[in-house]
């Protein structure tokens, strides 16, 4: 009975033992943990647009390492299995390999994963379909998402404030003084400063434009039918890809319709895309067009994954796609040879750059 | 004690009215075809045997200033017209695009002016210099094989058999020789307090022609697709002038 009392009393000396004064919230005190952030400077490239950082969450080491945890940690998932690098691997240019991705229920989505590299540059919109604007935002999403990670914030939200690994590190990017003051938005804010340091602009396409290498002649005939470029002497027909996957980041950020699926009516869409998010009936059927920065490594290809190989992703530009009433009148039959089908596929593998592997936040900090 | 309470009241209503009275102006910017609403994806008639749809016209207009003799007032650098996302259905169409400038000085002015095209200035850089809020940072709208901007998009469908709308026609605009600059005479008074406005009616019928006044023939040329051969687009470029109305 005495031990009863004792082990009561102690408990309640214990519980409120941090030094937060009761009664104003129930967090553990962070404050003994040092709060020094030290900015982090993206590598710049010189033929890139600045990156538009939003004033409230300015890229820190200590952001970026929160991020980076919270990205390929399955706490983020309800039966913590899954975890933002499930569908989206370093190695593969953070894709997937899947046509759809499939979330923690195996239930399948209708979309394919996308790239994160340079996703800190885009400004028309994210996801296919641009329903969101910015990292902030979408970082949201996956977490309640029922076909991906399939949980729900407050309980993540009780597993990070109870994980001493995640009091150091919210501590250490936000200066957060107690636990009760880790919220979805800040984890949201870590995630997007890690995903605005995959940068990538160091292919050998990149490479060739600062004259520090050259193209094989092969490389060099996909690169003028992918731009357009009149050659004297050494005629190339036109691809045309430059007007929708334009440099430097190799995508306009435009939504468009690339002739992918037969219609007869701008109705005749599985996925509406970019007109399920306007409203507007000339956008059923239209999409982001992506950057095909490390392309090679993004199979399969579309936001159905309906393409496994580049070739065949070619080989419907060169046939011109289907007929439709919003098809984009810059995909249409192409008439490029086998050889030339041969020649812009080199070119495409010219835009790998895997340099941003060497960058240590890219990798799986569990591991 | 009644008469304090409402002069105070009246103060209250009164002071703000004391702040510097400022003035708004509209460019309303309406597409046409054939004198009616442009509507994109709308059937045209075009010439007798087969009809045409725009799906896309857009462009960028630059300098965009008022003047009166010698004194002028600069409104903007650079301004993105878009019908394409814009002129949805009639309603839209009519209502017309309108690019507002606020906060300005009440004053008069006899003339509008403003580029429809990229100034050489900026047409020496590329949409990575830009800004995301500046319309120059499309980069959808830069073509290397120019070395410029693209100006305007104007481009659609066109019949290849009765009702068969799936071949297309595009026309795009660009290099520094075909950026047109239009001065309208037209009185233009910013009143304080009050919003002014001019409409510019753009009739893509008319954008459509040869000299000869007939029309071009899309079935047959449907892109300017050859760098070097401006020939359609130069058309287009001088066809804006007859092509505009204003109000
Ligand atoms: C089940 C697989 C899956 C998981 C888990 C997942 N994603 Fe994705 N991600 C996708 C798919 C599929 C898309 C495209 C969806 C669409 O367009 O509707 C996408 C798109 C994105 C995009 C948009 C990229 C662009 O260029 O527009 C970002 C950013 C992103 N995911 C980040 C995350 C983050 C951060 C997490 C973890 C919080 C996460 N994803 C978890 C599959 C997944
Ligand atoms: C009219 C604009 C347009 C043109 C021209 C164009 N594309 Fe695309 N491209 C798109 C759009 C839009 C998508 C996304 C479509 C979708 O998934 O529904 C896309 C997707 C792709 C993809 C798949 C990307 C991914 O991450 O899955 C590849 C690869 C590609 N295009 C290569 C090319 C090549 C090579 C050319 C030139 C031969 C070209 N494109 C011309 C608009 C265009």
């Amino acid at each position: 009975m005495k031990y009863w009392v004792l082990i009561l009393f102690a408990g309640l000396i214990v519980l409120p033992g941090c030094e937060d004064p009761p009664g104003e919230d129930m967090g553990v005190s962070l404050t003994h943990i040092s709060y020094n952030p030290t900015d982090y400077e993206v590598p710049a490239f010189p033929e890139f647009p600045k990156m538009e950082i939003p004033a409230d969450n300015p890229l820190t080491n200590e952001g970026i390492t929160l991020g980076q945890h919270l990205f390929f940690d399955p706490i983020l998932s309800a039966d913590n299995t899954m975890s933002c690098a499930s569908c989206h691997f370093p190695e593969l240019a953070f894709t997937d390999a899947n046509a759809v991705s499939v979330g923690i229920d195996n239930v399948a989505g209708e979309r394919s994963s996308m790239s994160l590299i340079n996703s800190g540059f885009f400004t028309t919109g994210l996801f296919w379909d641009g329903r969101v604007m910015t990292l902030e935002e979408q970082a949201l999403l996956p977490v309640e998402d029922p076909i991906e990670l399939h949980h729900t914030w407050p309980e993540v939200i009780n597993d990070l404030q109870e994980s001493e690994l995640y009091q150091r590190l919210f501590r250490e990017a936000f200066g957060i003084t107690s636990t009760s003051e880790i919220t979805k938005e800040l984890a949201a804010k870590a995630i997007a400063q890690f995903e605005r340091i995959l940068v990538s602009g160091n292919s050998k396409f990149d490479k060739v434009l600062r004259n520090q290498t050259a193209f094989t002649d092969e490389e060099l005939n996909g690169f003028n039918m992918y731009f357009d470029v009149e050659t004297f002497g050494f005629e190339t027909p036109d691809a045309e890809c430059l007007h929708c996957h334009s440099a430097p980041l190799m995508t306009s950020g435009e939504y468009l319709n690339n002739r992918l699926t037969p219609a007869e009516t701008l109705e005749d869409f599985a996925d509406l895309g970019r007109g399920a998010v306007t409203g507007v009936p000339f956008d059923n059927g239209r999409f982001r067009a992506p950057s095909l920065r490390n392309i090679a490594l993004t199979a399969p290809y579309m936001h159905d994954g309906r393409f496994q190989t580049l070739r065949e992703v070619l080989n419907h530009y060169n046939s011109g796609g289907h007929p439709s009433p919003n098809g984009n009148p810059l995909v249409y039959p192409l008439g490029l040879s086998e050889e030339q089908l041969d020649d812009l596929e080199l070119f495409l593998h010219t835009l790998t750059d895997t340099s941003f592997y060497s960058n240590p936040y890219a990798s799986n900090p569990f591991n | 004690m009644g008469r304090l309470i409402i002069t105070f009241l009246a103060a209250i209503i009164l002071l703000p009215g004391c702040k510097e009275d400022k003035s708004t102006f509209e460019l309303v910017f309406k597409a046409t075809y054939d004198g009616e609403p442009l509507v994109m994806f709308d059937d045209l008639d075009y010439k007798d045997d087969y009809k045409i749809r725009i799906t896309q016209s857009d462009f960028y207009i630059t300098d965009v200033k008022l003047i009166n003799g010698d004194s002028e007032l600069p409104l903007s650098e650079v301004e993105f017209v878009d019908f394409s996302s814009f002129n949805i259905n009639a309603e839209k169409a009519l209502e017309g695009f309108t690019v507002s400038y606020d906060e300005l000085d009440p004053a008069d002015y006899n003339q509008l002016q403003f580029s429809i095209g990229v100034q050489p200035e900026e047409n020496v850089m590329k949409p990575a210099d830009f800004s995301s809020n500046n319309p120059l940072s499309k980069a959808g709208y830069y073509w290397d094989a120019w070395d410029s901007y693209i100006f305007a998009k104007l481009q659609g469908t066109f019949e290849e058999t009765p009702g068969n709308f799936d071949a297309s026609w595009f026309f795009h605009t660009g290099k520094d020789e075909l950026l047109r600059t239009f001065t309208i005479d037209t009185n233009i008074s910013l009143g304080a307090d009050e919003t002014s406005s001019v409409t510019i009616s753009m009739d893509h019928k008319s954008l459509l022609e040869n000299q000869d006044g007939s029309l071009f023939d899309i079935q047959s040329n449907p892109t300017n697709h050859d760098p070097s051969d401006i020939g359609p687009i130069q058309m287009i470029a001088d066809n804006y002038l007859n092509a505009m109305t204003f109000q």
